[in-house]
């Protein structure tokens, strides 16, 4: 039944006056459930964006706690918050932020083993890791329990991100098949990272997610959108689904989760 | 483990329904000998046809985590995202498709549960205590004797073919917190000389005509038990009314036959059953220990909400160092998501650690002091409760009219008004963990009002023949007395408007005098109740329609209250309430008419008298008139002119129209005629609004609106939103909107300037027709009719 009181009518005025959001958009945001995995630099964004535009429930993965060198670019965390688990500092922001959401806390690091049984409850996931295992991960367990989800990764100045419909669109191993070469992937000394860029590319996977739910334009799906902070260069590059995926292709070969070494990295980040 | 055992031959009858379910689907059998074999399996057909609803057999409420899991994975392939858990301890699998039905129930039949006998005339759930086996202070475990007779009974084919459904339960101790006293049958733990029995109470039940338990047993042993049910039944069964199903249920024929005559056939039966040399209960313990071992790390949970929760939800059990937990669960409402993230977890615990409470809720058993923490994160997952007050957790709602055919007021829409304001109050609800308020939408008592110790049923208000929802007050029922139960009595009514202020007025003023009394019942009896009046007299009379429109829309509800139009097809009480009072007010008037000398007054109450007449069944039309004209009209169009009535009544409508009321007198005869002849057609009135003498005639519904004299396109919604700047007007204006039918037309009272400016024109962008918009004065009447 829909039943809004008046302050969530004023709250989420801008929304419902919006023809393509409305009364109906708006309760679908609110009976929407979404997941973030990683509150960190994408995961920050998102996490207060969805929040505020009153997502029903909104699940928060994170194994880390706050750290100094964080505070950068994972603007959900404040000082004061340092040394507490990240999940714990989010969960405060976004229940300030917007008391109607519910909000649920896992304080631990997604595995094979855990991942399918936390994302099943949701309606749509946010890939907002820092690492190729964990991106993989986060791949084969969503389309295996057919959760549509948005990948994203940021470097230095850049950004990438695709958004996933299991079963309908391209997923991530259409295009990466296999995770690349440890040696391959930049180390944290190399990498950095500007930490707008974090912003940007978080807030572009609320919106997929906050789209996903009303059912309203189309998705970043079968679509790589890459860009170029430094010289502000948007691309978007088409993808397709393929038929010999080895995960959602039509004989696949990967049939099981599994946990994929971590690259490993001296510095702490 | 399986909680009972299910008849071996179950599969063959749901053989049987799949048969039939073919053959209808075929055309080849109709629905009517359907539903005779679908109900007494437990199946419904929800409000929106082809859909069912299947309700599963718990009996005591238990269910393992393992079945719990089922049945949500059951539900999300073929039913609804939605789990609901009843009031007779059951869950309840909604909106299965007539595809779904007999895999439902053969998915179900593969985890050991079963729905026959969830509805019809059927031996229903057996109840227990929810906390039989762990309570401190309880007599003994009667979980055992709960599944035993259950087991017993669903193997017995006459259990399905009673003359009304028939319902049992077993209380724990004195407390009958499985309200024992107040089922068809109810059996009490007691212990004699040292040997475990039962005090039993029969022909109890609530609904239209409540009736406490009438004690039937000061005292049988417990070897007796299946003796004294299945005398009952058999007594029931040969003796119950079968004809019509308003007066079948065993207390009907409790008072038709006294109390004399009745025991006296029961122990006819029972002497019987005994000579019979029947097998008494095969019981089974259910255990209620700690594991040996734990595959859970104990969660280091220290927050001021997990203690303040663990103060509201968790209680010690008998067993040292174990915990019971209740889970709230609003409205009885568990989403399957939920329900399979609670049972994996509940399996920690062992097999018999879940219970359905008769509050609707969940309660979890068996947990060791140390694993609270890790209840308590599950818990904030499965329910938005979980930091609530007791007090918001633990009441009982029905449905109400926002999705039951029976209902009058949306309690469910009053129950969340009532939620805020006790929120926003500031009253410290932790005070009242101990009372119970349950609201109905209506006399039938699905909400369990009559249990409360403040509690409500919805009503019909009338105030210048305009209907406006509201409920009737109940307070003080008194449960596991030893002279019997009490239900809670009327006191007072209030608008639905004032429910939730009445309430926190009336909890504040108890929660200041809470300490002087001993318990809610001497506060009632010293004042209290003298408060309820007080406060409920403060806000009578309600505002005219003109003044305040509020008091004339439910909770919840985006049209005017109106009784028009519902209730066909099942009898609704508050179709009834209107008659009744229109019919008791024509008696009196009757009364009057012979007392009076003055021939004005005689004409003045001839005219009620025929006014009243004419109006009483305008209702069962669907027709709610808002003048006296309009009523004298409709009756004449539906009632005379259909042939319901006799044509020779047409001069005396006629005579009361013309304003000639003196005239009355010379036909008084008439008059008073009239109104027998309405008296009695109601009373032959049937369960679909439909009289004996009815021809071939059709509800004239849709006529009803094309012949309507003189009658502009009429508002389906009216709504005041001078004083709301923009854009909130428009966003209160598309809330409207959304709410309505296609074609269904809007009122929007704008101020001048901006509003008046700009929403009409947004609401064009969108889509929607603006029919006219009329300057009154300094604000502005908008008519919208919705895009198709």
């Amino acid at each position: 039944m829909i039943s809004f009181t008046d302050q969530q009518l004023e709250r989420y005025s801008r929304h419902i006056i919006l023809n393509n959001v409305g009364i109906e958009g708006q309760l679908k945001i609110m009976q929407g459930k979404v997941l973030i995995i990683g509150v960190g630099g994408l995961g920050s964004p998102a996490a207060l964006y969805l929040a505020a535009a009153g997502v029903g429930t909104i699940g928060i993965v994170d194994a880390d706690k706050v750290d100094l060198s964080n505070l950068q670019r994972q603007i959900i965390h404040f000082t004061s918050d340092l040394h507490k688990t990240k999940t714990q500092s989010a969960f405060e922001k976004m229940k300030a932020l917007n008391p109607d959401v519910h909000v649920n806390t896992y304080h631990l690091r997604v595995t094979a083993e855990n991942i399918r049984e936390i994302i099943r409850d949701y309606d749509f996931v946010i890939d907002g890791t820092d690492n190729f295992p964990a991106k993989f991960l986060i791949n084969d367990a969503c389309v295996m329990e057919g959760i549509p989800f948005s990948h994203g990764g940021i470097l230095r100045f850049s950004g990438q991100t695709m958004t996933v419909v299991p079963g309908e669109s391209a997923c991530y191993r259409c295009s990466f098949p296999e995770p690349p070469p440890k040696n391959a992937v930049p180390t944290c000394a190399e990498a950095g990272i500007l930490g707008v860029v974090a912003g940007m590319l978080g807030t572009i996977q609320a919106a997929e997610a906050l789209k996903y739910l009303i059912k309203q334009g189309s998705l970043l799906t079968n679509a790589l959108l890459t860009f170029d902070a430094l010289k502000m260069d948007f691309r978007k590059v088409a993808l397709r689904k393929r038929a010999d995926c080895p995960l959602c292709g039509e004989n696949p070969t990967i049939l099981r989760l599994e946990d994929i070494e971590q690259a490993v990295c001296e510095l702490k980040r | 483990m399986n909680v009972y055992q299910i008849p071996e031959t179950l599969p063959k009858e749901i053989d049987h329904l799949e048969n039939l379910i073919g053959k209808f689907q075929q055309g080849t059998l109709n629905e009517t000998e359907l539903k005779a074999n679908r109900v007494p399996f437990g199946v419904y057909e929800q409000r929106q046809k082809g859909t069912y609803m299947v309700r599963v057999r718990c009996p005591g409420g238990i269910i393992t985590p393992q079945q719990l899991k089922a049945v949500a994975e059951i539900s999300g392939k073929f039913g609804s995202r939605n789990l609901h858990i009843t009031t007779r301890q059951e869950i309840q699998i909604h909106d299965v498709d007539l595809n779904g039905i007999v895999p439902v129930i053969r998915s179900l039949y593969d985890v050991g549960l079963s729905s026959r006998g969830g509805g019809g005339n059927t031996i229903r759930n057996i109840m227990a205590s929810w906390d039989s086996g762990i309570a401190h202070g309880e007599i003994f475990d009667v979980t055992p004797y709960a599944v035993a007779l259950t087991e017993r009974f669903i193997a017995e084919s006459d259990s399905w073919t009673l003359p009304r459904k028939f319902k049992i339960s077993f209380s724990n101790s004195k407390q009958d917190n499985a309200f024992a006293a107040v089922n068809d049958l109810g059996f009490i733990a007691e212990i004699r000389g040292g040997k475990p029995g039962f005090r039993v109470y029969v022909a109890g039940g609530m609904g239209r005509s409540p009736q406490v338990g009438q004690l039937l047993h000061d005292f049988i042993p417990d070897g007796e038990v299946y003796l004294v049910a299945r005398a009952v039944k058999v007594l029931f069964d040969k003796y119950g009314n079968r004809k019509n199903r308003h007066t079948a249920r065993l207390r009907f024929l409790w008072q038709k036959l006294g109390r004399e005559k009745f025991i006296q056939l029961y122990q006819k039966e029972f002497a019987e059953a005994k000579n019979r040399k029947l097998q008494p209960l095969k019981l089974k313990e259910f255990e209620n220990r700690a594991r040996e071992h734990y595959d859970l790390r104990p969660a280091d949970e220290k927050t001021p909400e997990f203690e303040l929760w663990k103060k509201r939800y968790v209680r010690s059990q008998k067993q040292p160092g174990l915990y019971a937990v209740i889970i709230p669960i609003q409205l009885g409402i568990l989403g399957v998501n939920e329900a399979i993230v609670f049972a994996e977890f509940a399996k920690h615990f062992g097999d018999n650690v879940i219970r359905f409470t008769p509050q609707q809720n969940i309660s979890l058993r068996n947990i060791p002091e140390e694993y609270l923490g890790n209840v308590y994160r599950n818990v904030r997952r499965v329910t938005h409760l979980a930091d609530q007050p007791f007090l918001l957790g633990n009441t009982i709602v029905c449905a109400g009219a926002s999705t039951c055919q029976l209902g009058i007021c949306r309690s469910r829409d009053a129950l969340t008004a009532l939620t805020k304001k006790l929120t926003d109050s500031g009253i410290d609800l932790d005070a009242f963990a101990d009372m119970k308020v349950n609201i109905s939408g209506c006399s039938n008592a699905c909400g369990q009002h009559f249990l409360a110790d403040l509690g409500f049923y919805g009503k019909v208000g009338r105030k210048n023949h305009i209907s406006y929802p509201a409920y009737n007050i109940v307070v003080g029922a008194e449960i596991g007395k030893e002279e019997g139960a009490r239900f809670a009595e009327k006191v007072e009514e209030i608008s639905a408007r004032n429910l939730p202020e009445f309430v926190a007025e009336f909890l504040a003023g108890y929660g200041e005098k809470k300490d002087s009394y001993d318990s809610f019942t001497s506060f009632l009896q010293n004042g209290g109740a003298e408060e309820v009046r007080s406060i409920c007299q403060r806000y009578r009379p309600i505002p005219d329609f003109d003044e305040d429109k509020n008091y004339y829309f439910d909770w919840g509800a985006r049209e005017v209250f109106s009784l028009a139009g519902r209730g066909q097809g099942e009898c609704s009480a508050g179709l009834f309430d209107l008659i009744e009072m229109d019919l008791s007010e024509i008696t009196e008037l009757k009364k009057q008419l012979g007392e009076v000398a003055e021939e004005e007054n005689r004409a003045e109450i001839l005219y009620r008298i025929t006014l009243l007449s004419s109006r009483m069944l305008l209702i069962t039309r669907g027709i709610e008139a808002s003048s006296d004209d309009e009523v004298f009209d409709a009756f004449a169009r539906h009632f005379i002119q259909a042939k319901l009535i006799d044509s020779r009544f047409g001069s005396v409508i006629e005579t009361a129209k013309s304003g000639k009321r003196a005239r009355l007198t010379a036909i008084r005869q008439e008059a008073l005629d009239l109104a027998e002849a309405v008296e009695a057609l109601y009373h032959s009135m049937d369960d679909s609004l439909r009289f004996n003498t009815e021809i071939e005639e059709e509800k004239g519904e849709q006529g009803d609106e094309t012949t309507a004299a003189g009658q502009e396109e009429k508002p389906h919604l009216i709504r005041d939103y001078r004083g709301v700047s923009c854009p909130m007007n428009f966003v209160k204006t598309k809330l409207d909107l959304s709410m309505m039918r296609k074609d269904q037309i809007l009122e929007v009272l704008l101020d001048d300037g901006s509003p008046i400016e700009n929403v009409p024109r947004s609401v064009a962008n969108e889509g929607h027709e603006i029919l006219r918009q009329k300057k009154i004065g300094q604000y502005w009447s908008v008519l919208i009719r919705k895009k198709a």
